[in-house]
Order: structure tokens, then C-alpha cells, then sequence
């Protein structure tokens, strides 16, 4: 399979009470690496400065050791299938462990490179299976630093890996398995394959003489070798182990190189796989094969990883990478929608504002007619009332004087008239007379008829005290005669002013 | 924000040169979307702003006179009547004539004409109202409708006065005040003063007002 185009991948492996960090860049080819650096950050640590960039990494793998792992190999009916499945691989563990498996993490898959329909309506399903004392932790512990793990492994999956990687890109390789024999510092060992998976992996003993009699540990590792490539034989009996790859940094591999050289035919070589590798211009070291082998999967498409259990809540770094995923999705998807939405709305607008640039100078010309015309019609309806004030609507002198002959009873006469109109329009009139009368009384009898009758008249109102009021006898040819003189003053009615 | 950013972790298989194409993306879009908004923002005041002229100017469509060829015919009408009425000359001429005519229908001729030298006063007061449009109402709104009022001549009249005197009958005189109404220029009697004359004549002295048509 193809390495994946990545820039940099990362391993992280629990040791005590810190986590082993490695980065790994690929150089030239996809078989050659380089280690930019190692560090170790305290399981307790809050903060450090490696973690940013832990944090922002998708391909971080965290390798466990392999004693915290299981892995399970079972031929397992086909309709076994979902919850089914992984039920029937929770006993399984459990019978391979002695306990109960339930909220262990798990993850299987079908046997790669077996055919697709048996005979026996069975499958074959590769597991791993952790129990949780280790892991859940581990977990917490990357949760709040927002590191998460793209792979969770086993060290002997990690070399695994690394092998099939060579192996893969190596002309000439036979088919048929193979066995890894990893005796390093912190971890000794077994790994069994063949060209298609893993077919198991199991512990080497120690040295229990603590290097005072090698001879001894020599026997005790040929001893569990082979007996661990006969009991994969007898399981599975294509499973003839041909070739055996000696890694690690132990000086009993060299021993055993020569004890295993020859026997049942076996290809025994030395696997210095970290030579691929350089750190500082240099080979890295044996030590660190274990940890590139996790970091380089990084540069895998896919490898059998743990998974979290479902139950788990969702973490908030999970939730804030879907919402980060989620705006940017939104982003690159809203935005030209918006800048569209604008650009649409602004080409509608403006082509309004254009009709409405076209209409304003029709619109304002017809304004101005409109408003010119309203002008004018109020100008001549003010000529108009005027026209009305001095037409019909002006005194009607000529009446007033008529009227005014008409109401003056016999024994009066009028010696003077005076009209005078002032500015606001008023008319004022008056009337200076005399009446006559064999008697005083008679006389004024006739005045108060005169009075009377002007009272009457539609042309005048105002009517009040006379100005001027006198009786005198008359003299000379009036003797015997009695005269009122009088002088009253009268408005002319408004509605005939006007 | 910072956090959210840190936590993104780009796809599988992105390489740098996508994250660049979607940044370039992202950026062009952003400024494309900031300046089509800036713009939509500036046009929707623009637009609010032509609406509300185009209803201003709606508004004189609307208040003018409904039947314009019907109006005219009456303003024109209107106008040459008052023009008649009150010209724009004194036109004392025409004036004496129509005065002797009006002497001679009501058989108090002869009579004494003396005009006054110059206008007493403008006509100011109630019947003046409605002449001048030099501020008319929604006088705001054609300012803002760029309008001049129209120039229409005689915005304002003033007053000149003219004296006559006369015997003649009582009877006369009021034919002669009835005839003053059926001149053609608008007269108006300001004064009026009748005294007894000889045998039953009695003497008039009228103090008469007529118009002209000034500018303010």
C-alpha cells in the first residue's frame, strides 16, 4: 500500500511516568526518514511546548505496551454480525484473560487475504482488545492536552507495520510467514506473520540470571521461538515460518543469529531497520525503532488501531474540531453565497436607481408644471376675489341714497350727507337734518320717525345717540314754526361693503 | 477563537497548496462579499433617498388642477378682467371719459375732475389677500423643488385718488353713484360729502379711488 503524502507524523509511547514523543519526517522516497526530534513530557505536566504542535497533528500514533493489548485470532460464524460480533469477541477475551471484558476498547476486522466465501460459512476476525486501567488515562490525560490519537496500538503491531512496509517495496520477497524476534531495552518480543496479517504476537522471557549465564537465556529464547512458530503451524498449517528478523539492541540476538541459522531450514537476518532512519545526519539508534516503527505508520493509509468505545462522550476537542470544521465548511461555502447575495442585490439596486435617475427629470419637470400651475391658479383665484370685492360686492351707493330719500318722512329734510370710507373698508355715514312741526312735538315726532325708519333699513346699522340734537323756534317766516336739528351717524352694512 | 483555530486539524491528503487555494478562496470571497455589502448599504440609503424625492414631486401631480384646459380658459378670463379692472397704467383718459360718460348718463354733467399727484397708498387689508404668491403656502416644498413662483403682473395694486364735484339732484346723484358701479375700471367712493345747493340742487363733492397695478 502507498504511503499517504504527510509532513510530519508523531509517536507517543507511556514510559513510567512520561510520554516518549518522536517526530518524523520522510526525506526521500517513502522508506527514508528523518527523526526532527524526541522528547519526553510528563504525564503530569500541564503545558509544554511540544503539545501546540501535538495538538494540531492528525497523525499521531500512541503505542502501548504489548501486554496491555490482546490480540484475539477466531474463526467466527458469518452471520455473526454489529453488536453480535463484538459480543462474541468479548468472550472470547474473556476466556483468553480470565475476566470480564466489558469497556475494554476494541477493534477487529476480517483476516486480510482470506477468501472471500469458506466453505464452513466461517471468517476469520483479527481483534485487538485493551483493557482500560492503562488506556482510559492515557486518553484523559491527551484529552486535555487536545491531542488526539489517530492510531492506538500495540508495539509489536508498530514493527508490524514497518516490516510489511519494507517488505512491500522489496523485489523478490516469498511468500509464506515470518517472525520477528524484537529484544530491546524496554520490551522483548515474538511476532509471527505471514504476507497477508499478523498471526500473533507474544512476550520473550528475560534474563532471569541478570547476565551471568547467557548460555542459558540463548536456550530459553530458541526454546520459546520455536515453540511459538510450531504452535502457529498448528493452527494454521501454511503458517510455515521461513525467515526470522532479529531487531532490537540486545547482544543475545547475535546469539541467537547463530542459534537459529540453519534450523528447519529457517533464513535468520539481522533487521536494522532504524538505518532507514537518521537523526542528526546519523543512523538513528536501535532504541528508538519501536517508536519510529508508530511514528511511520503515520505515513500508512490505514492500519488495524484500537478504537474508542461508542459510550464515550464525544470530547470537547472533538466537538471544537467539527465546529472549526463546521465554520470553515460554512466559510467556503457561505461566502461566495453572500458575496453573490451582495452582487445580486447591488446589480437590483442599482438598476432601480437608474429607473429612478431616468424618472427624477420627467418626474421634477412635471413637478414644476404642476406646481407652477398650482402657483398660478392661487394667484388668479386672489384676483378673483378682489375682482368680486369691487364688483358686485361694492357698496351700492346709489340704493343707500334712494333708500335713504324714501325713509325720510314729511317735515324732514336732509341738509347734509357725508360718507367716508376708512382703510380697513368701513363706510361711516353722516346725516344732518332738520324737521319741522307746529309744535316741538311735532317736530321731534317727525325726527323719531326719521330715526325709526333709518333703523330699518337694510343699508345701515350703528345707529346710536344723535351727534348733534337741538329744538329752536322759528324766526322771521318760521315763526310759530319749531325746529329739530339733528346730526346721527350710521355704518353702512358689511354685507353690502362687501 | 485562538483555541478553535489551534484545534483545526486539516483533512487527510490537503497538502499546502490547497490550504492556500482555500485561503486565496476564503480572502477573495470575504473582500468580495465586505465590499458588495459596503456598496448594497450605500446604494439602499441612495435608493431611499430617490423615493422619497420621486413621492415629493408625486405630491404636485397630484394637487394640480385636474382639468388644465378648463382651467386655463378660466384664468385666462379671470385675468383679462382684472387687468381691465385694474390696469397696469393709470389711464386717466380713459378714466375722465368713462367718469363723463357716467356724469353725462346720470345728468349731472358738468363736473370738476382734479386728480391727486401721487398714489395714496397701497391697497393693504382684506381685499388685497390672495394677490401676491410671493409666499404661498408649501412655500418649503417648492424651495425644495427648485420653483420660482411665476411672475404674474399686479401682485400688488396701488391706490390713487381723484376728486369730483358737482350739482345736480338728489335723485341724480344716486344714478350717477349707480352708473360710478358699471365703469369698466374698478372705482371706489372714498369720500362723500352733500350739502344743500341752489333752489333743489344740492352740491357734491366725491372723492373717488382707482387702482393700478404696481410690482412690490
Amino acid at each position: 500500500m502507498p504511503p499517504t503524502e504527510r509532513a510530519a507524523a508523531y509517536c507517543l509511547r507511556p514510559r513510567e511516568e512520561v510520554l516518549d514523543v518522536l517526530k518524523l519526517s520522510p526525506v526521500a522516497g517513502d522508506l527514508v526518514f528523518r527523526v526532527e526530534w524526541t522528547d519526553a513530557i510528563p504525564l503530569d505536566a500541564e503545558d509544554h511546548p511540544r503539545l501546540k504542535e501535538l495538538a494540531r497533528s492528525r497523525e499521531v500514533t500512541l503505542l502501548l505496551p504489548n501486554e496491555k493489548v490482546l490480540l484475539l485470532e477466531a474463526r467466527l460464524p458469518e452471520s455473526l454480525k454489529g453488536k453480535e460480533l463484538e459480543k462474541a469477541i468479548l468472550g472470547l477475551a474473556h476466556r483468553e484473560r480470565g475476566r470480564p471484558a466489558a469497556g475494554w476498547e476494541m477493534e477487529w476486522r476480517p483476516r486480510l487475504g482470506q477468501p472471500e466465501r469458506s466453505p464452513d460459512g466461517k471468517r476469520e476476525i483479527v481483534a485487538l482488545l485493551s483493557e482500560n486501567d492503562l488506556l482510559r488515562p492515557l486518553r484523559e490525560r491527551l484529552a486535555a492536552w487536545d491531542v488526539e490519537p489517530a492510531r492506538v496500538l500495540p508495539d509489536a503491531l508498530a514493527l508490524d507495520g514497518l516490516l510489511r512496509r519494507e517488505l512491500s517495496r522489496l523485489p523478490g520477497v516469498e511468500p509464506g510467514a515470518w517472525s520477528v524476534v524484537y529484544i530491546g531495552e524496554d520490551e522483548r518480543f515474538l511476532l509471527l506473520g505471514d504476507e497477508n496479517d499478523v498471526l500473533l504476537y507474544r512476550r520473550l522471557p528475560g534474563d532471569r540470571s541478570g547476565g551471568a549465564d547467557p548460555e542459558q537465556y540463548q536456550q530459553r529464547l530458541l526454546t520459546e521461538i520455536e515453540r511459538s512458530h510450531m504452535s502457529v503451524r498448528q493452527v494454521r498449517r501454511e503458517a510455515h515460518v521461513r525467515k526470522v528478523h532479529l531487531a532490537g539492541t540486545d547482544p543475545v540476538l547475535e546469539k541467537l543469529r547463530e542459534g537459529l541459522s540453519g534450523r528447519g531450514g529457517l533464513e535468520v537476518a539481522a533487521w536494522e531497520a532504524e538505518r532507514r532512519f537518521t537523526r542528526g545526519g546519523q543512523a538513528a539508534p536501535a532504541s528508538l525503532l519501536l517508536m519510529l516503527a508508530g511514528a511511520s505508520l503515520g505515513f500508512e493509509a490505514r492500519t488495524l488501531t484500537l478504537k474508542r468505545p461508542p459510550r464515550e462522550t464525544v470530547s470537547a476537542r472533538t466537538l471544537r474540531n467539527w465546529s472549526a470544521a463546521a465554520a470553515l465548511g460554512l466559510a467556503v461555502a457561505g461566502l461566495p453565497l453572500l458575496a453573490g447575495g451582495a452582487l445580486w442585490t447591488r446589480l437590483v439596486q442599482e438598476r432601480t436607481l437608474a429607473e429612478q435617475s431616468a424618472r427624477i427629470p420627467a418626474a421634477a419637470r412635471e413637478a414644476r408644471d404642476a406646481a407652477l400651475g398650482y402657483l398660478r391658479h392661487r394667484a388668479v383665484l386672489g384676483r378673483e376675489a378682489v375682482l368680486a370685492a369691487h364688483g358686485a360686492g361694492a357698496p351700492d351707493l346709489a340704493g343707500m341714497l334712494s333708500d335713504l330719500a324714501l325713509r325720510t318722512p314729511a317735515g324732514v329734510s336732509l341738509t347734509g350727507l357725508g360718507l367716508e370710507r376708512d382703510d380697513a373698508g368701513r363706510h361711516q355715514l353722516r346725516i344732518e337734518g332738520e324737521s319741522r312741526g307746529a309744535s316741538s312735538a311735532a317736530a321731534q315726532n317727525a325726527f323719531l320717525r326719521l330715526r325709526a325708519n333709518l333703523e330699518s333699513s337694510r343699508h345701515l346699522t350703528g345707529g346710536g345717540e344723535p351727534s348733534h340734537l337741538e329744538i329752536r323756534q322759528g324766526q322771521g317766516e318760521e315763526t310759530g314754526t319749531s325746529i329739530v336739528r339733528f346730526r346721527l351717524e350710521y355704518r353702512l352694512r358689511e354685507e353690502d361693503a362687501s | 477563537m485562538k483555541r478553535l483555530l489551534a484545534g483545526i486539524k486539516l483533512p487527510r491528503g490537503l497538502p499546502l497548496a490547497q490550504l492556500a487555494v482555500i485561503a486565496a478562496w476564503l480572502i477573495v470571497f470575504a473582500w468580495l462579499a465586505a465590499a458588495g455589502l459596503a456598496r448594497v448599504r450605500e446604494n439602499r440609503a441612495l435608493v431611499a433617498r430617490l423615493d422619497a424625492r420621486l413621492e415629493a414631486l408625486g405630491v404636485w401631480t397630484a394637487i394640480a388642477p385636474p382639468e388644465r384646459e378648463g382651467a386655463a380658459r378660466w384664468e385666462d378670463a379671470v385675468l383679462a378682467r382684472f387687468d381691465a379692472r385694474f390696469p397696469a397704467e393709470r389711464g386717466l383718459e380713459r378714466l375722465f371719459l368713462s367718469l363723463a360718460e357716467a356724469a353725462r348718463r346720470s345728468g349731472v354733467d358738468p363736473i370738476q375732475v382734479q386728480v391727486a399727484a401721487e398714489p395714496v397708498a397701497a391697497l393693504i387689508g382684506r381685499r388685497a389677500d390672495g394677490l401676491t404668491i410671493e409666499k404661498p403656502p408649501l412655500a418649503e416644498e417648492l424651495d425644495a423643488l427648485g420653483v420660482e413662483p411665476p411672475r404674474l403682473e399686479g401682485g400688488h395694486l396701488s391706490a390713487h385718488r381723484l376728486e369730483l364735484r358737482f350739482a345736480s339732484e338728489y335723485g341724480q346723484l344716486a344714478t350717477f353713484l349707480h352708473e360710478l358701479r358699471r365703469v369698466e375700471r374698478a372705482v371706489a367712493v372714498r369720500r362723500l360729502q352733500v350739502l344743500p345747493g341752489r333752489q333743489e340742487d344740492v352740491s357734491v363733492i366725491m372723492e373717488l379711488e382707482f387702482y393700478v397695478q404696481t410690482e412690490a
